[in-house]
Formats: C-alpha cells, sequence, structure tokens
C-alpha cells in the first residue's frame, strides 16, 4: 500500500501543482503576465502589503518615513540572445531597500516557482513607484516653506486656493545629481547614490507649473527648487 | 491484489505521460517571437516584410528578427532587433536632464491606446488587452520611373505606437519599404511641458508673456544587426567621398572600423558607414545595410560634455546587458553609456550593434499653445548591394 500512496501523492502533485506552477502556454520572450507578477511577487523580499498600506495611509506625516523596501516592478528577464529559445519562463523584481540604498534584483523561474538569483547594485535607480510618487508629493505639502511656493502659483493659475493634492496632476522622474551638474545644490548632490525626485506638476486642465521640486527620498526631504 | 496494484501503476504512467506530452506540446515551435506578436506584409510588389515586436516598460514597442524578402529574392535576415534606446531631454532654461526611456519608460502605464482613429485602414495589437500598436500600409508613391515609358507605385508597411510623457506625446513610427529600406522615426506631439517666464530660454507664447522653454531631445536608436542571419560575421566600413586639394574631383575611401569606435558624420566628406556582411554576396559583391541620416541640421554635443553626446554615432559588440545608451544598468560590470561599451573589442567579423543619434532643438512657437503639430526626426537604413540589381 506504500508505492500507492507515494505514487497517488505523485499524482496529485502533477495533476494540481505542475499545471500552476508551469503556465507553459508562454514562450521565453512572452509579457509577464498578471498572474505570473502576482506569483514573482511572493518572492521579493519586500513586505509590500506593510508599503502598500503606508501608501495609502490618511496620516501624511507618516508617509514622510522612508519605507524600508519599496516594491518597484516584475519584467520579464532578459535572456542572451542564444538563451531565447530556451523555453524558460523567469522574471526579474525589482525592489529598492531605503535601508542601503541599493537595488535588490531577484530572478525568479516562474516554472519552479524558484529564486535564481538576488543581486545587490547600488547607483540604480529606476522609475518612481505610484507609492513613491505620493510619498514624494506628501513631503512637499508638509514642507511649510515649499507648499507656500506651490501654492502660490496655484492661485495664480486656477485663482483657487490649493488646499489638497488632488487639485493637481503630477508625475515624476528619477533625479541624479549628474543631470544638471552646473546647479546642483549641495543637499542634491547625493541624488544617485540616494534614491531622488523631480516632480512635474501641472493644473488639472494640464498647465504646466513653473515650480518643480527635488526630493531626496531617501532622506525624506525637498533638496532644490527648479523655478524659472 | 498485486494485480490491482500493476493495474494502478500503469494508469498513472499513463496519466504522467499525457500530463507531460500536454506540457511539452504547449510550448511553441516558434519561440524567437513572443507568442501571436508576428508581423508578416507584403507589399505590392510582392516584396515582404516579417518580423517580431514586443511592447517594453522602457522603450516602448521593440522589433526583432527582422527579414526582408524582395519579389522573386531570397528571404534574408537585416536585424536582430531594433529600438529607440533613449531619449534625453535638455531644457534650455538649465532644468535638470531627464532620460525619458529609463526615468519614465515610453511603454507601460505611459503606452498610449490606440483607437481606430489612430489606425485607420490598418490593424491594431494588443498587449495584455491594450492596443498598443497599429500595423499598416501606406501609399509610398512612386518608387521607380523611366521617362515616359514606366511608372510604378508602391507602398510602405507602417508600424505604430504613442506614448504620454508629461505634456509631451511621441509616436514611434518604422517604415519599412518596398526596396528594403527601413526608416525608423520619432514623432513629437502634445502640448508644451514646461512654461517659463524669462524669454532667454524659449519662446513668448502668450500676451501676457508667458514664454514656451525650448528644450533639445537627442533620440538614441539601437540596432542589431544580423545579416543574412548569421550574426557574427559582419564588419563596419567607413565611406567618405573626399575633394581633392583643387576640388574638382570627390575620391570614394573605404576603410574598416576594427575594434569598438564612435565618429561624427561629415556632411563635407559625405561620410557614413556600412554593415557589411565578410560572408553572403549577392553573387558577386558582400551585401551590406548604409547608414542615412535625413535630420541632421540641429546635430550638436551635450551642454554637459556628456561624452556620449560627443560623437554621432558608435559602434560595439553586441552584449546583453548593453540595452540603452544612457543610464544603462551597471549590474555585472555593464557601461553605464554607450560611451563606455566602447572597450576596444574587435568588430572584425562580430555581432554588430549600431547606437545612432539624432539631436532635435525644439523653439516654441505660439502655434505650439495648446497643441504642438508633429514634429519628426528620423534616419533611414538604406541596403547597399542586397540585390545584384534592382529587384523591382
Amino acid at each position: 500500500m506504500k508505492i500507492i500512496k507515494q505514487i497517488s501523492l505523485l499524482l496529485l502533485q502533477v495533476l494540481f501543482v505542475l499545471p500552476w506552477a508551469s503556465h507553459a502556454s508562454a514562450n521565453t520572450l512572452d509579457p509577464i503576465s498578471a498572474e505570473e507578477i502576482s506569483r514573482a511577487m511572493l518572492f521579493t523580499a519586500a513586505p509590500t502589503t506593510n508599503l502598500q498600506a503606508r501608501a495609502s495611509g490618511a496620516d501624511d506625516a507618516q508617509n514622510q518615513e522612508p519605507p524600508t523596501l519599496e516594491f518597484l516592478g516584475v519584467k520579464a528577464h532578459r535572456f542572451e540572445k542564444s538563451e531565447q529559445n530556451n523555453g524558460y519562463r523567469w522574471a526579474d523584481t525589482l525592489v529598492y531597500d531605503y535601508a542601503t540604498d541599493e537595488l535588490v534584483t531577484t530572478v525568479i523561474n516562474l516554472a519552479t516557482n524558484s529564486v535564481i538569483s538576488v543581486e545587490r547594485t547600488r547607483e540604480m535607480q529606476p522609475p518612481l513607484s505610484e507609492n513613491e510618487l505620493e510619498r514624494a508629493m506628501s513631503i512637499v505639502f508638509e514642507d511649510d516653506e515649499e507648499l507656500s511656493v506651490l501654492a502660490a502659483e496655484f492661485k495664480n493659475i486656477t485663482g483657487e486656493t490649493l488646499t489638497s493634492k488632488q487639485q493637481l496632476q503630477y508625475k515624476a522622474f528619477t533625479f541624479f545629481a549628474d543631470s544638471m551638474p552646473n546647479i546642483v545644490n549641495d543637499a542634491s548632490k547625493a541624488c544617485g547614490a540616494q534614491r531622488c525626485a523631480q516632480i512635474l506638476i501641472y493644473s488639472a486642465d494640464r498647465i504646466s507649473f513653473k515650480y518643480s521640486p527635488i526630493l531626496n527620498l531617501s532622506a525624506g526631504v525637498v533638496t532644490q527648487r527648479i523655478s524659472h | 491484489m498485486l494485480i490491482n496494484k500493476i493495474k494502478f501503476i500503469k494508469l498513472a504512467v499513463i496519466v504522467l505521460g499525457l500530463v507531460y506530452s500536454g506540457v511539452a506540446q504547449a510550448i511553441p515551435a516558434n519561440t524567437s517571437c513572443p507568442t501571436g506578436q508576428v508581423i508578416q506584409s507584403t507589399l505590392t510588389t510582392g516584396a515582404k516584410w516579417t518580423m517580431c515586436w514586443q511592447a517594453r516598460a522602457e522603450e516602448g514597442i521593440v522589433l526583432s528578427n527582422i527579414r526582408y524578402q524582395a519579389s522573386g529574392q531570397i528571404e534574408r535576415w537585416v536585424l536582430g532587433e531594433m529600438s529607440l534606446s533613449q531619449i534625453q531631454r535638455n531644457y534650455d532654461d538649465g532644468s535638470p536632464t531627464q532620460y525619458l526611456v529609463t526615468d519614465s519608460g515610453l511603454g507601460g502605464s505611459n503606452s498610449i491606446a490606440l483607437t481606430a482613429n489612430d489606425c485607420v485602414g490598418g490593424s491594431l495589437k494588443s498587449v495584455a488587452g491594450k492596443k498598443v500598436l497599429c500595423q499598416n500600409t501606406k501609399d509610398a508613391g512612386i518608387i521607380y520611373k523611366y521617362d515616359a515609358e514606366q511608372a510604378v507605385s508602391g507602398k510602405v508597411l507602417s508600424l505604430s505606437s504613442a506614448s504620454q510623457i508629461g505634456n509631451h506625446s511621441y509616436i514611434q513610427e518604422w517604415l519599412f519599404h518596398e526596396n528594403g529600406i527601413i526608416q525608423p522615426r520619432i514623432g513629437l506631439s502634445g502640448m508644451l511641458d514646461k512654461i517659463g517666464s524669462d524669454a532667454r530660454y524659449g519662446w513668448p507664447i502668450q500676451a501676457d508673456g508667458t514664454v514656451g522653454v525650448g528644450f533639445v531631445d537627442n533620440y538614441f536608436w539601437r540596432l542589431d544587426f544580423e545579416l543574412g542571419g548569421n550574426d557574427g560575421n559582419d564588419v563596419v566600413m567607413q565611406i567618405a567621398n573626399n575633394l581633392s586639394v583643387n576640388r574638382d574631383t570627390r575620391a570614394k575611401n573605404i576603410t574598416a572600423i576594427s575594434t569598438e569606435s564612435s565618429r561624427n558624420f561629415s556632411p563635407e566628406s559625405k561620410r557614413t558607414w556600412v554593415v557589411r556582411d565578410s560572408i553572403e554576396t549577392n553573387g558577386f559583391a558582400p551585401i551590406s545595410y548604409e547608414l542615412v541620416l535625413l535630420n541632421y541640421a540641429q546635430q550638436a554635443v551635450g551642454q554637459n560634455a556628456e561624452p556620449w553626446l560627443a560623437k554621432d554615432v558608435f559602434f560595439t559588440r553586441y552584449k546583453s546587458c548593453e540595452r540603452f545608451a544612457v543610464r544603462n544598468p551597471t549590474s555585472n560590470g555593464c557601461g553605464a553609456d554607450v560611451s563606455q561599451f566602447v572597450s576596444g573589442d574587435s568588430l572584425n567579423s562580430a555581432d554588430v550593434v549600431v547606437w545612432n543619434r539624432l539631436s532635435y532643438h525644439h523653439l516654441p512657437r505660439d502655434e505650439d499653445d495648446n497643441l504642438i503639430g508633429t514634429q519628426w526626426n528620423q534616419f533611414k537604413l538604406l541596403p547597399r548591394d542586397w540585390h545584384r540589381r534592382n529587384p523591382l
């Protein structure tokens, strides 16, 4: 009976686990599906639920505290040319570790649900997540001096009083100190080694603002103001 | 009991076999394209283009495995991959430089969902339910003519996508002609993204003195050549046509670029380059493609002495980690920008990658308020000796 039990167990694994694990209709170059992204996120070191809760929290002051880990995204692993027909389903998950200012790249084999490698790299700054964009704007709103400049321009453009982020449209680029070497101030010089953002702000009807702050998200402060 | 055991084991083996065979069959035979992301188009003269496409968060649409076949001729590979590998934005007022492909991305949420109006007469291609690519054919006009005897009109295959970054809209388009010409181009449109008040750095576009701030876009294309299908036997040749001292003759001069290098175009000497297959010929001459710039009027070095803007074109040996012309990931020792990709590797019978850059300075005008008419920047890849004679 022992062998029957073992084979029964193997059958169960094959019938239920293997199809789930492989989702094998995709080939090496296929886009990573939503289901695969969800699965890959399980293997990252980032406690994403905590980060999402922090980002959506009502307490803006809390948002100023740099999170330890920020989940940035999942993308298809880039194979060598000679490996593009190998049938592998690998994904790279990107997490930024604010404690060490490192990008953590985890390569995951989606067919076996296993981690291939984990690499930590300094001075690599992928695009900001939505969480980071929201935290950046919260930092601006908590800084009285910055808020007054922003509110004045908002009044000038719209004739209204600025009371919340929801009255604005905004987006951000990752900012590196070497992107404006001649006018970067001392406070912004760490940008690149640390994670920084430049925010572009628009009114609801897409009029762009002259005011464009640079923030050090690792330190949680506005470091420079671009305003011509 | 023993018989029952044997029956059960046999059943198990059959089930296992069925499951594993099903998994094996689920993997497509041709895995060099993402599933279902193949473009095939036959134009008026019978010329055929075949390629794969994929949508990436950074570059947006990337084309790969590009093959061309003129009517009655053999099909040959031209490019392994072609992408827009960076857009560098420098505002005239000294605002921070932006690297749109890596700092923001042309794909993902920045990819504009196309509608039927964006693709009249064509077909829309989707990724995850979002229509991101338009395949179309357009009239190409007269593709050759001789006196009053012959005039043949043709079509051109057009693949286009669009991205929204801030207030700017970018249209990426690739044109594939009947005669083998490939024409990558990018169109800038949308609304002005930066408004100021200092007219030194832009153009007053409203009566109240509002200034549209000028900017320079540097577009970098990455062209991974794969002439004839073998990616390890290409060579790069520089062609110049210099005037004599008396300026009465113009003599051709061809030199091999044998190691990774960077170069500038020279309208004066008509300097350009071809990537040539070192083995395959059209019967008597090596097959090659030539780089032809169409927009060179505003080409310039960078305002911050960036080494990747010091030259117009870079030639490198393929490395998979070299993906973005600037802000390239430096993990595993990879270079940070295209100037660092030039590291002395041999280009003698190599897998050659060409990085071509175009500069465009946009000085706003009143007509940009509130929508910018599309400004195109483009170049051509021109087949040279691909066929023994004009195949059309």
